[in-house]
Formats: structure tokens, C-alpha cells, sequence
């Protein structure tokens, strides 16, 4: 065969890449789909709150405290009145920012210190190592109870203390990949054309290890939420009257509304539970999808 | 007329730390690699000849690895002394390097273009467009079928061989010097291995590079090479040009690994049994006075156990290290 030939022959493969194989094999895995969906729904619905919401979730009208649900209160109203079907939608926003916030944070520290220590190792490693067995070794709501006491119970302290507590794990995964990633063949053939050590840590070793990185920030946001959700139910994370989901479920510790008022505290924990697990959903669905390995 | 030569290496030592103790894997070797022509380094495996070929990039993974001694000169500058920042400078736009496994020397998360498109902007430093036309350039000049479109592919849609031609392009790229090909075609079928050498043949005709051509195979070296510097046990034991090496080789080493190459049908009638060196290469924790290859050498003598022989030049500008011709 002529050059020619074989070149038109291989032009009948279709050529995909990476994120289109990717993108194949999540398509197959069902349950990430769902949670993909009710995922992009929560993120409209947080966004678009304003226009959903049927009342002003902060707008309290004692004449209906405690109120089930009707045709003006679809979901009924909680103790002082407010519509709870609003501040579910609000309550979105809270949960979704702090998810994403946290883990942003987590990811940027875990992949920065991750990389100086694997990359460079020596005493980097060390100092860096013992950090994260340090941080690892605190029991960490009590930590995020007494920082979250010292700062103040305000939203952007929780993300923060979130997030740094959260680096730790991003760090380990992403050192762990890069001692692999470090002694690859295409980075010693990076380095004999003239690339630099940052040169390399961007365009060969992170590309590379990426996908372990967004799996475990989606479980991340996950995590987070949760934290988040149990933070506010004890008191100590977002104030009234914002609404989040976990100071929505607050209500239900006293007796009476979780015997006989299902109504305030039903929905922001079914919303709780179904956000985590959705992004679960989505994580598992990634982490196949992502594999390198199948390839 | 000798050739003027690109670059001289002077007693270089390199030496591995081990866990038993350290291991000098290049020894006080001195090598003049001459300009616009091939050098072949030829021997078996673990006698070093890879280790030249890092050491010169200076690539050796340190740790355990170290060049303790000895120096580089490339263009009236010691490599060995030069810091880090000047010697990215130096690798891959004036001496580069193409290894042994294509399969796994590029980056399989970027597209083929984007490493050679890097590589161009990086020493030139070239608006993208200007880069990416000199890559698609690159892929024309190694023979690549429609290379606007080569240039979008993935390391895994493409095969061994078509790898080995990207990690050359990648080479030729930015037109050095000196190109080291470490095993360039160990790890292709024997019909890409010739494609590959005579490409590697037709770049040097085109831009006048040198080429060390590091290789086991005594085949690959009688086809391509110009010079051949034979190695064993860290230390040079013959240097020649190929056609005296092939015609008359001097040292007992080289002789045998010219009568252990298999020949279809050279034995006549008779079936003849392949000829093999007795031994193995020694170990290198703990060398023993005298010539490193006197407990193999069918020649040995007395002096060859005591006292180890220095490279003995001949006629035609031979070198070799051993008493029969001192």
C-alpha cells in the first residue's frame, strides 16, 4: 500500500478523545446520569432561587406559624411563619456554595502542597507529610466546632475551616500519583527537550493525575454538605434567618414538630439526602469513566 | 581528513548508589563524538553505553545516580558545569534525545502536536501559529502521512513505529547538533527498525546532525554507523571506524561479539553451534585488578590479571584497550 492508502485507511476510524471516551462511558453508567440531573436541577435551582421561590423565605407571618401545607403554603410554614418551600429553595444555595467553596479551597492547598511534596521530595516531603498527619490526627468536629466558636458561626468560616481540613486527603492522593507519575518515561523524555521542573508539573504530571483529583472532589462536595448540614442543625453553622437545610432540620429538635409536623422537617433532610447522594452518584460515575486504565 | 568532533567527553564517571555499595556504571571514559556523522556505541547490556547517553544530557536520576567525575565539552563549555537553566537551554535545541520506548515517551493526555508545538515554542520562542507550522514542517521532514491531521492525534491512535517518528520529530525539531539515540528501534519490528534507521540516515544527510547511535545489535551498527566505540564494563575497549572494526576487529571482546552474531546457513553442512562469550560481564561492586575482561578473554596471559591495559592507539586512528597491542 502507498502512504496514501494507509493514510485514508486510518482516516476511517473514527478518532475520539480522551474526554469524548470519557464522556461514552459515563453516558453508560445510569445511576450517575440520574444523579447528574437532579445535580444540574439543584444547581438551577439555587441559581435561579429568586424566580422560584414562591414567597420571601425570610418574610415571617406570624398568623400561619406552624401551618401544613396548603394551596398558598405548598409545603407548609415553620415556627414563626415562614414558607418552608421557599427556604428549601434558598437553603439550596447555601448547601451548594459551601460544597463547592470547601472543596475548591481543599483541592488548590491539597494540590499545591501534594505536588512540592511528590514532586521534589526530600525534606519538602517530610515537613509536608508530617502537616498532613497532623491535620489527619485532629478529631475534626470538634476542631471545626472550636474554630467555627473562635471565628464565628458565618458562612465563608465555614467553607474556609471546611477547606482546611479538607487538604489533607487532596494532598496524600495527589502525592501518591506523582511519586507514579515522576518516573515515568514521558517525563524524562520532557526533560531531554528542555523542560523545566514547573513546565513539567503542569503540562505532564497533572493532566495525568486529574482524574483522581475531580473524583475525590466530588465526594468532597458531598462530604461538605453534609458537614455543612450538621453544623447548622447543632447551631453552630449558618445563623438564621438565612435558610440552609441544616437549620431548617434545627426545628425538628423539639418533640412536638417531629412527632405531629413532618412538613418542616421532611424536606430539607430529603434534600440533604438526595443532593449528597446524587453527587455521589456523579463521583462513582466519573471514577469509572475517568479510569485510564480502560482506555 | 579526521573529523572535527561536536563534542568530547573526558574521563567521565558515573556511579549508582546501592544498596550493597556504589557501582561506577561509566568509568573515566574519554570519547570524541565527531561532527555531521554516526557514532555507534555498541555492547551488552549493563556495560554503561545508556549511561553515556544520560550522562551527556545530563539526565542521570539522581538519586541513587551521580556523575562523579570527568568532563563535557560541548562547544568549548563544560556541560558538567553548567547550571540547570543552562543546560534546559541546551537540551533539545543543541543535543536531544530519542529513547527506547515510544510507547511510552509521549504523554498520553496530549495530543502529539501540542509536545512538539511546546518543544518549538519553548527554545524559539514562536507565536503558536509560527510553532505550530514549523511542527507540521517537523512531521513532514520524518515522513508523516497528511500531517495537519497526524498533528490532532492521541499517542494511542497512533502505532509503535508512527511514536518512534514523533519522538524523532521531536528530536529534529528544533535542528541540534547532536542527536543521542538510545536503542531507538530495540523495541520495534524489524521492518520499522529499518524505516526508522534509514529516516534517521536521511535527517542526517538533510541537517548535517550528529548521531550517537547506542545499540546491542552489531547489525544496526554495520548498517548505520560511521565510528563505533565498542564498550564493556563501564569502559571504552575499542574505538574504530566501522568498516577496520568489521574487516579486522583487535579487541578479544569485540571479536567474540562479531562470532556470536547468528549466520543463516554459515556452517555448511555441518550444523555449527552459535559461538557465545563464556562468563558474564563482572560484577562492577567489586573489581578485580587487570583487564575487566580477562576472566572471559580466550587470550588472557599472566599481565592480563595483574595490570590493567590503557587504550592503546593504532594505525587509522584506532584505539584499544589490550596488551596484545601495547
Amino acid at each position: 500500500m502507498t502512504p496514501a492508502a494507509v493514510a485514508s485507511v486510518d482516516q476511517d476510524i473514527p478518532r475520539k478523545s480522551f474526554v469524548a471516551l470519557a464522556w461514552r462511558r459515563f453516558l453508560r453508567h445510569h445511576l450517575a446520569i440520574i444523579g447528574a440531573l437532579i445535580v444540574v436541577v439543584l444547581v438551577l435551582m439555587a441559581v435561579l432561587a429568586p424566580w422560584l421561590a414562591p414567597r420571601d423565605p425570610n418574610r415571617v407571618d406570624i398568623m400561619s406559624a406552624r401551618e401544613g401545607p396548603s394551596k398558598e403554603h405548598v409545603l407548609g410554614c415553620d415556627v414563626v411563619g415562614r414558607d418552608v418551600l421557599s427556604r428549601l429553595i434558598y437553603g439550596t444555595r447555601v448547601s451548594l456554595s459551601v460544597g463547592l467553596v470547601a472543596v475548591a479551597i481543599g483541592v488548590l492547598i491539597g494540590t499545591l502542597l501534594g505536588c512540592l511534596a511528590g514532586y521534589f521530595g526530600g525534606w519538602a516531603d517530610m515537613i509536608i507529610s508530617r502537616l498532613i498527619d497532623a491535620v489527619l490526627s485532629f478529631p475534626p468536629l470538634m476542631l471545626i466546632l472550636v474554630i467555627v466558636g473562635l471565628l464565628g458561626p458565618r458562612l465563608f468560616n465555614i467553607m474556609l475551616v471546611l477547606g482546611l481540613l479538607g487538604w489533607p486527603q487532596v494532598a496524600r492522593i495527589v502525592r501518591g500519583q506523582i511519586l507514579a507519575v515522576r518516573e515515568e518515561q514521558y517525563v524524562l523524555s520532557s526533560r531531554a527537550v528542555g523542560a523545566g521542573s514547573r513546565r513539567i508539573i503542569l503540562t505532564d504530571v497533572l493532566p495525568n493525575i486529574m482524574s483522581p483529583i475531580i473524583v475525590d472532589s466530588t465526594f468532597g462536595v458531598a462530604r461538605a454538605i453534609l458537614i455543612e448540614a450538621g453544623l447548622s442543625f447543632l447551631g453552630m453553622g449558618v445563623q438564621p434567618p438565612t435558610a440552609s437545610w441544616g437549620n431548617m432540620l434545627n426545628d425538628a429538635q423539639s418533640l412536638s414538630i417531629l412527632e405531629s409536623m413532618s412538613w418542616m422537617w421532611v424536606p430539607p433532610g430529603l434534600m440533604i439526602f438526595l443532593a449528597t447522594i446524587s453527587i455521589n452518584f456523579v463521583g462513582d460515575g466519573l471514577r469509572d469513566a475517568l479510569d485510564p486504565k480502560l482506555n | 581528513m579526521e573529523p572535527a568532533s561536536v563534542l568530547s567527553v573526558r574521563g567521565l564517571t558515573t556511579v549508582f548508589k546501592t544498596d550493597l555499595g556504589v557501582v561506577r556504571a561509566v568509568d573515566k571514559l574519554d570519547l570524541e563524538i565527531p561532527a555531521r556523522a554516526t557514532l555507534g556505541i555498541v555492547g551488552e547490556s549493563g556495560c554503561g553505553k545508556s549511561t553515556v547517553g544520560l550522562s551527556i544530557m545530563k539526565l542521570i536520576p539522581s538519586p541513587p545516580g551521580r556523575i562523579s567525575g570527568g568532563e563535557i565539552y560541548f562547544e568549548n563549555r563544560d556541560l558538567l558545569r553548567l547550571n540547570n537553566r543552562a543546560m534546559r537551554r541546551i537540551r533539545g535545541r543543541r543535543i536531544s534525545m530519542i529513547f527506547q520506548e515510544p510507547m511510552t515517551s509521549l504523554n498520553p493526555v496530549r495530543r502529539v502536536g501540542e509536545t512538539i508545538i511546546e518543544v518549538i515554542s519553548l527554545h524559539y520562542g514562536l507565536p503558536r501559529k509560527e510553532a505550530r507550522r514549523k511542527a507540521i514542517e517537523a512531521l513532514e521532514s520524518i515522513r508523516i502521512p497528511e500531517p495537519e491531521i497526524r498533528i490532532n492525534d492521541y499517542p494511542h491512535e497512533m502505532s509503535g513505529g508512527m511514536r518512534q517518528r514523533i519522538m524523532i520529530a521531536l528530536a529534529i525539531c528544533c535542528k541540534p547538533e547532536l542527536v543521542i539515540a538510545d536503542e531507538p528501534t530495540t523495541a520495534l519490528d524489524v521492518t520499522i527498525q529499518a524505516q526508522i534507521l534509514s529516516l534517521l540516515d536521511q535527517i542526517q544527510k538533510e541537517t548535517g546532525t550528529a548521531i550517537v547511535l547506542i545499540t546491542h545489535d552489531l547489525g544496526v551498527i554495520a548498517e548505520n554507523a560511521d565510528q563505533v566505540a565498542v564498550m564493556y564494563a563501564g569502559q571504552l575497549v575499542e574505538y574504530a571506524d566501522t568498516f577496520s572494526l568489521f574487516q579486522e576487529p583487535l579487541h578479544p571482546y569485540t571479536q567474540g561479539l562479531m562470532l556470536s552474531v547468528p549466520r543463516p546457513g554459515g556452517g555448511g553442512k555441518k550444523k555449527h553451534r552459535l559461538n557465545v562469550i563464556p562468563g558474564s560481564v563482572p560484577n562492577l561492586l567489586r573489581i578485580a585488578p587487570g583487564c575487566r575482561f580477562a576472566q572471559r578473554c580466550p587470550e588472557a596471559v599472566e599481565k592480563c590479571y595483574q595490570k590493567e591495559p590503557a587504550l592503546i592507539p593504532q594505525s587509522g586512528g584506532r584505539t584499544v584497550r589490550c596488551w596484545r597491542y601495547a
